[in-house]
């Protein structure tokens, strides 16, 4: 699905990636873990394609095509989506709106027709249910005023509505209540699939008890020090992060 | 001509030729001794491209056949309406009630009520020796017109002078509602819109106007609001494009328990401007007054707004708010927002402000990640902020005619 080659990015001259290696295939689940600052969003915003940073090595294929050439709109049409760590309010754009105008525009990049309001209205419909979220959100503008727990389903539910191929959840259980965190684990369960695969930033093992990995990396200073299974995460959760950075110092 | 008349020297625009008789022309002169000529140094004209206009002499011009266009055509649907076309009315494009409330006059002398002395402004005193049509709506006692009226300004042929005048006046427990539409040309030339409004107690009135695309038009209204007891106003100013489109606003409130909505956006690039300025003069209390105007700036193109809010000694209990907020795409572009407040009483709510940025850079790359590509996030991004003065609009069809515009401009925006 995608294979993360000796990536660097930078914003001006600040270093954050330094050389990450990541190959992640379809049907899997990979977690990333590792201390604050060390550049996980930052990965997450690379693959999204922000323009803040700025590749300077290293490549990234995603299913046979070079994803950093891509435009960011692009990377959505081959598939990629990003669950925000910080999700951005548009004011005055409806929540319901915004999520049909980037169905159909993916779609069009596909080269299908838009979807009939019948279907659309169906599938909203469908995706709602599945976490959990009432209509009211629909109507208001995108993520403004929602509340933390809000703004993280309702990243979700344009996950569900997207279907992308490779979907990178940041820190998406930070700030979810634990009934939350189980709908949102289960809409997740419910999109996994031998087609696609997921990326999930997160700090907390609880979070991997719901959406269980078949991978868990470390990332520290810019680069996967360290990845194991989902034991590696529990580890983790014991002994946190000075042991990997003693094992570091000693190489 | 006295002597005195003699000494004034007049800018080559304001010329005799477009007026219909000598007199009349002689009488504009003696009033137009008692105001300002505008130029750079007058606080009220400082940013404006006035400069290059004054220099111009647009003459009127007699007009040959003329089709609507089907869209304009489309929104009316079976409303009223007034077509001018350069100024003249044209009554086999127009639909006029039956009944007296509403009266077309092409000009004769000076209007009815003569020369205000009280208009302090050239381009308001020119137009009254100089329209074409006066345009009279006597909104008799409690009548609601059922129907909106419009008002379509279209032009033919180049460098033409049009000057029309509108005399709004609905009387107690009334209501009508207007919309005006200066057509998409890309000829040059002048319009010079005079209207004088008034309210008198419980009346109700809506009057929006719509600029569309006119790159090399340059558009002058002049807009005197009274309001009387309890009286509802309600205008909306959309500016699609123009060489200098100037919107003068003025609003007296006479009486307690009046409300004022002023609202509108413009759009702009290559060299276009747009001026607005707004006088909203709340001398009774009571009353509560809302501005929210809007500008999107591209290119060189130039955004003024420039209004202030006088709450007189008397006005007491007076709520007013004034917001203007433009988004600049490109470093050449400039946006000038003047609001402010001048307070004479002690028990007011007043608050106004004025905010110019960029797109938001982080709602375009949230949108663009979603797949949406790049030109229509930015137009889904100017949508939401233009809308927000589209959505005081009541005439759904209205609605969605600015609407259409708005993406219409934009897309020339992106180019
Ligand atoms: N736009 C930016 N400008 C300057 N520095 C930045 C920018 N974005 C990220 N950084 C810096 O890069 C480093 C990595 O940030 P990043 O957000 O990727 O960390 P993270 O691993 O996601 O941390 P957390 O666990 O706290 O979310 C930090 O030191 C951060 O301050
Ligand atoms: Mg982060």
């Amino acid at each position: 699905m995608i294979k993360i080659n000796n990536l660097h990015a930078q914003v001006e001259d600040h270093k954050i990636l330094q050389g990450l290696n990541l190959e992640i295939n379809a049907g899997e689940v990979h977690a990333i873990m590792g201390p604050n600052g060390t550049g996980k969003s930052t990965l997450a915003s690379v693959l999204a394609g922000k323009e803040d940073f700025e590749v300077t090595q290293g490549t990234v294929d995603f299913n046979g095509k070079d994803l950093l050439e891509m435009e960011i709109d692009e990377r959505a049409g081959e598939g990629i989506f990003l669950a925000f760590q910080y999700p951005v309010e548009i004011p005055g754009v409806s929540n319901i709106n915004f999520i049909k105008t980037a169905l159909n525009s993916i779609r069009e990049y596909r080269g299908l027709e838009p979807l009939k309001a019948r279907e659309m209205l169906d599938l909203v419909k469908e995706k709602q249910e599945l976490l959990g979220l009432t209509g009211k959100l629909a109507n208001r503008s995108v993520n403004e005023g929602f509340s933390g727990g809000e703004k993280k389903r309702n990243e979700i539910f344009q996950m569900a509505m997207l279907n992308p191929k490779f979907a990178i959840l940041d820190e998406t259980d930070s700030g979810l209540d634990i009934d939350a965190l189980k709908v949102v684990a289960d809409g997740v369960n419910q999109l996994r699939s031998r087609d696609n695969a997921f990326l999930v930033i997160t700090h907390y093992q609880r979070l991997l008890d719901y959406i269980v990995p078949d991978f868990v990396h470390v990332l520290y200073d810019g680069r996967i020090v360290k990845s194991g299974t989902k034991e590696l995460a529990l580890e983790l959760e014991h002994k946190g992060y000075d042991w990997i950075k003693s094992e570091l110092e000693t190489v | 001509m006295s002597e005195t008349l003699v000494d004034i020297k007049l800018p080559e625009l304001f010329s005799a030729e477009n007026a219909f008789e000598v007199s009349e022309y002689e009488k504009f002169l003696e009033h137009a001794r008692f105001v300002v000529i505008p130029a750079r140094k007058q606080e009220d004209w400082r940013y404006s491209k006035v400069g290059s206009l004054l220099k111009k002499s647009y003459k009127r011009i007699e007009p040959v056949s003329y089709e609507l266009p089907e869209a304009v055509m489309r929104m009316i649907g079976d409303s009223y309406s007034v077509v001018l076309v350069n100024g003249q009315f044209n009554h086999k494009l127009s639909v006029i009630p039956d009944g007296s409330w509403l009266e077309i006059k092409a000009h004769t002398s000076v209007p009815e009520n003569g020369i205000e002395p009280s208009i302090k402004n050239i381009f308001a005193l020119y137009n009254t020796a100089t329209f074409t049509t006066e345009v009279i709506f006597r909104i008799p006692e409690d009548s609601h017109i059922d129907k909106p009226v419009f008002i379509i300004h279209a032009r033919q042929g180049n460098s033409g002078y049009c000057a029309s005048r509108f005399v709004i006046d609905a009387a107690k427990g009334s209501s009508v509602s207007i919309v005006e539409m200066y057509l998409e040309s890309s000829d040059e030339g002048l319009y010079n819109t005079h209207v004088i409004t008034r309210l008198r107690e419980s009346a109700e009135v809506q009057h929006h106007c719509a600029i569309t695309s006119m790159a090399e038009e340059h558009v002058v209204r002049n807009h005197f609001v009274e309001q009387h007891k309890n009286s509802r106003y309600t205008t909306g100013h959309f500016i699609f494009g123009g060489r200098m489109i100037r919107n003068t606003l003025h609003i007296d409130i006479e009486e307690e328990g009046c409300e004022t909505n002023l609202f509108g956006s413009y759009m702009l690039n290559g060299r276009e401007q747009s001026d607005i300025r707004v006088v909203m003069n709340h001398k009774a209390g009571q009353s509560n007054s809302s501005q929210n105007f809007k500008g999107v700036l591209t290119d060189k193109s130039e955004g003024i707004f420039n209004g202030i809010i006088y709450v007189q000694p008397d006005a007491q209990r007076t709520n007013a708010y004034q917001s203007n907020k433009n988004i600049v795409l490109t470093d050449d572009a400039t946006a000038y927002s003047r609001p402010q407040l001048e307070i004479y009483a002690d028990d007011v709510k007043c608050s106004h402000g004025s905010t110019t940025g960029q797109l938001d850079q982080d709602a375009l790359y949230y949108a663009m990640t979603r797949g949406i590509p790049r030109r229509d996030a930015e137009l889904m991004l100017v949508s939401a902020f233009i809308r927000e003065a589209i959505n005081g609009i009541e005439q759904i069809c209205l609605q969605e005619y600015l609407d259409h515009l708005l993406q219409k401009k934009f897309s020339q925006m992106q180019k």
